[in-house]
């Protein structure tokens, strides 16, 4: 495989096939087609179950929403 | 004697899997003057004491096995509206917080914070869950 020609698909990290003997080299990027609604679905079921994204709350933070709710109750 | 004393105590249910945040707290609760009436290992034998005990407190962790605080709060005020639920988690979202809020909790404590800090937040609101069940029970 030549130099120029990555051993894996930089999109997908699928390997990528030897080109033909004799095929020319491609030097243009190719372009990916993405499915947007299938990366979404996949985005929201993992958000579901990414602990690291989420932002922790403090008890300063509970104590001014319970504040603000108590006064709103009254 | 002990059993006038009794009656005038305000009732607590504590919900939590891990035991020795089980003891913490009832050794808080009790420190505050307040009975233990019950304590559940997961949400479905906490929503079994609520009913049975009829706690004027519950203090219910958010991560339960059998069924999840949140689940079991809602299930305790369908039950009883004027139970005073505060709920307790290790680590949450605001999100999450202000979900249960919705659903009645009337506070939320962070189990990471120091006995304590736990101590304090109790002794800090008591009062006034003491006043509202007085007020209950008076009228």
């Amino acid at each position: 495989m030549s130099a120029s020609r990555p051993a894996v698909c930089p999109h997908c990290g699928g390997r990528l096939e030897e080109p033909a003997e004799g095929a020319p080299e491609r030097t243009q990027p190719v372009h990916v087609r993405y499915d947007l609604e299938k990366m979404a679905a996949i985005a929201e079921r993992e958000k579901a179950y990414d602990e690291g994204v989420k932002v922790r709350v403090t008890q300063e933070q509970i104590r001014k929403l319970v504040e603000k709710r108590r006064r709103k109750s009254r | 004697m002990e059993d006038a004393t009794k009656d005038h105590q305000v009732r607590v249910l504590i919900a939590e899997d891990e035991a020795h945040i089980r003891r913490v707290v009832r050794a808080i609760v009790t420190a505050l003057g307040a009975r233990v009436v019950g304590e559940a290992q997961d949400g479905e034998e906490a929503v079994a004491l609520a009913a049975s005990t009829r706690p004027h407190v519950v203090l219910l962790d958010i991560n339960m096995p059998k069924l999840n605080g949140d689940l079991a709060l809602r299930r305790i005020l369908e039950g009883d509206p004027g139970v005073i639920a505060i709920m307790m988690t290790a680590q949450d979202t605001l999100e999450a917080v202000r979900t249960c809020l919705e659903h009645g909790a009337r506070d939320y404590i962070l189990k990471s914070n120091r006995a304590e800090e736990i101590f304090r937040l109790l002794r800090d609101a008591w009062p006034e869950y003491v006043a509202e069940v007085r007020g209950r029970e008076g009228s």
